[in-house]
């Protein structure tokens, strides 16, 4: 089997000395496929973009371009597009240069450069273009320039910088889906990076979701979005509901939670975590569209739990319902119904399929007090040297 | 705040009304002054253009020449020093910021003629320089800095450097970092990328930096009056001459008047350019 057309072998980074940036990361990207680094602000994505593209290099790991290891090669010699959050246009270049500019320091000929650049732009719709500068086009002309010129060259794989940050949101929907199709004519393994959760959910073929430095999972969204490894993937993709409980029973990778107000039985463990025991507190992961509302004393089928409607608001595909149980408010999102008024008592039904729990976070210790603290300074640190 | 027009233009009034006393009327008296000539009996009323033909030929152009070619070698020193200065100073951050700061500004902290001084006792044929590279061996017999244009050249190089400096960093900061890493990205490397982006994309700088060095260096009085003691004749010396010693106003006024066309004609035609730059 052909080697993935890029690799992130466990990749580390400090950003000084002691300073870890990022911690062992591993995942790879196949040949014309689209993988997005989602995550918050400071979490790292960007500088692990940096590193592929070789303005940066990691403290140990290996990345391997088609097979080829690349860590330490110059970012010149390296052969991958890059779009960068500001685009970064040649603004004393024609569009036409711009996108001749990376054959030309490659030093293909002129007449299959011409050819090229034309190819390049006739496929981003920009023919017409060609003699203008940059600034004289509207945004999401630039943006298909940045594309154009980070692809004309043929480059391994291409990366984008948050490239649809600066454009408003109806036009980034467009721009987005047109680079997706871009992408698959051309076939180019294609690296994401975002905070946008929307954005990696409709333009990744897969996610990795970054937190800290650390690549808290990796994979398709549906895999990331149904069943999360951690409580911070969980929170991070969609909409979610955490119900605290406790473990009454484990078996394998299941467990049964006593929940406020009934037992839900089969509760998915995810594998990264510590089988928790019979007494640990715990949260089940449920999402909004997952639940099922149902009048007092009705519903049937899966854990019901009686709650009390605190606010509905009707959004025309679905009403959107606050639901409070025991201590804690939890969304359901409900296709096809009408709002019911607040204090009205129902069965809150939650499926029998899908429920994953993650065990709740010990407070810090107080021995431990200083090092947590220190902890979090660096992790502000980090937020504003490193990110975006 | 929008103003109502009468309002803006009366706002500014007073400078418009300083300039027009100060700047504009002894422009023209000197306009009008050039075009003169002085007889044994004192300034003639009748209209000539005497002043001027004296003024591009045999010694005043020999003057003007020299005062033009040293004007441009300062310029060309000026920005091949004051270039890779301005790189490092727009990329210097913390505590090496605030040295380079020092060193651009210290020149100008002083007049010019306490530098000029100080440059007496530095190039002199006895001073540090001479003394340290006879000491050497690498020449026997003191070298001329002092009372030649290379003098000159040395001590307005000094004052001149920080305003040729000054608009090369601006233009230079305001480069993106992105741009270097997009073109590092296409697959060039550092001298491409330097002739490809850096010049450009600083063009308006140097242009503006030259264009300084060049009106400032024309211009200088104080400089080569003190370091070359006026062996070094330059036009603006010889200007001084005709007002103060021959007391030729006429002949000084039409001097003056080449001097600012011979400063203001390629000042114009480079800000235009750099002007045009700076919108590309």
């Amino acid at each position: 089997m052909a080697p993935p057309a890029v690799e992130i072998d466990t990749v580390a980074m400090d950003y000084v000395a002691g300073t870890r940036i990022l911690h062992d990361i591993s995942l790879s990207v196949e040949h014309g496929e689209r993988v997005c680094l989602l995550g918050p602000s400071g979490s790292g994505k960007t500088t692990l973009l940096q590193l592929v593209a070789g303005f940066l290099q990691p403290t140990s790991g290996t990345i391997r371009i088609a097979g080829v290891d690349q860590t330490h090669v110059r970012p010149n010699r390296r052969n991958i597009g890059v779009v960068f959050q500001a685009l970064a246009l040649f603004p004393h270049m024609s569009v036409a240069a711009n996108v001749e500019y990376g054959l030309k320091a490659r030093r293909v000929d002129k007449d299959t450069r011409r050819k090229m650049v034309h190819e390049a732009l006739e496929m981003v719709g920009l023919a017409d273009f060609a003699s203008r500068l940059p600034r004289h086009l509207s945004g999401g002309q630039q943006q298909r320039v940045a594309f154009a010129r980070a692809i004309a060259f043929r480059p391994e794989a291409l990366l984008l910088d948050e490239p649809f940050s600066s454009l408003d949101t109806s036009l980034r929907k467009s721009i987005r889906a047109e680079l997706a199709r871009l992408q698959e004519e051309v076939q180019v393994p294609t690296v994401l990076v975002t905070h946008d959760q929307q954005e990696a959910l409709s333009f990744g073929h897969k996610l990795a979701v970054i937190s800290h430095g650390r690549l808290e999972q990796f994979g398709t969204p549906e895999e990331l979005y149904e069943a999360p490894k951690t409580r911070f993937t969980a929170e991070f993709l969609g909409a979610a509901n955490l119900v605290p409980g406790t473990v009454t029973r484990t078996a394998g990778d299941l467990a049964d939670i006593a929940l406020p107000g009934g037992v839900a039985t089969g509760v998915t463990i995810p594998e990264t975590q510590a089988p928790p025991r019979a007494g640990d507190p715990v949260d089940i992961l449920v999402r909004p569209e997952h639940l099922r509302l149902a009048p007092k004393g009705t519903g049937t089928g899966g854990c019901i739990l009686p709650g009390t409607i605190t606010r509905s608001t009707y959004l025309g595909e679905s009403v959107e319902a606050e639901v409070r149980l025991g201590e804690t408010h939890i969304v359901a999102k409900l296709p096809g119904t009408q709002p019911a008024a607040a204090g009205t008592q129902v069965d809150v039904i939650l499926p029998d399929r899908g429920l994953r729990l993650f065990p709740v976070e010990a407070p810090p210790m107080p021995s431990t007090g200083a090092t947590a603290s220190l902890d979090a300074a660096t992790e502000n640190g980090l937020d504003s040297e490193v990110g975006v | 705040m929008r103003l109502h027009p009468v309002a803006r233009i009366a706002l500014g009034l007073p400078a418009l009304a300083a300039l027009a006393v100060l700047f504009v009327a002894p422009m023209v008296n000197i306009l009008l002054q050039s075009l003169h000539v002085n007889t044994i009996a004192g300034t003639s009323s009748a209209w000539t253009v005497h002043n001027y033909s004296e003024g591009i030929s045999g010694f005043y152009r020999s003057s003007m020449l020299r005062s033009i070619w040293i004007s441009l070698v300062v310029t060309l020193i000026a920005i091949l020093i004051g270039f890779p200065f301005a790189h490092t100073y727009a990329k210097a951050k913390g505590p090496g910021r605030f040295v380079l700061t020092l060193i651009l500004f210290l020149p100008l902290l002083t007049t010019s003629i306490v530098t000029s001084y100080g440059w007496l006792i530095v190039l002199g044929r006895s001073g540090m320089v001479n003394t340290a590279l006879q000491h050497i061996g690498i020449i026997s017999k003191p070298i001329n800095f002092l009372y030649s244009p290379l003098g000159d050249i040395i001590a307005l190089e000094e004052w001149i450097l920080p305003f040729a400096i000054l608009p090369i960093t601006g233009s230079l900061a305001g480069i993106s970092p992105d741009i270097y890493k997009a073109a590092h990205s296409l697959g060039s490397g550092s001298i491409r990328t330097f002739l490809s982006m850096t010049v450009p994309l600083s063009r308006a700088g140097i242009i503006g930096g030259a264009v300084a060095a060049y009106a400032l260096s024309m211009s200088s009085y104080t400089t080569p009056r003190l370091v070359s003691g006026g062996a070094v004749q330059v036009l603006p010396i010889a200007i001084y001459n005709q007002f103060v010693n021959v007391l030729n106003l006429p002949l000084g006024s039409a001097l003056s008047i080449l001097l600012l066309v011979v400063v203001l004609v390629p000042v114009a035609l480079l800000g235009r350019r750099s002007m045009l730059a700076g919108r590309a």
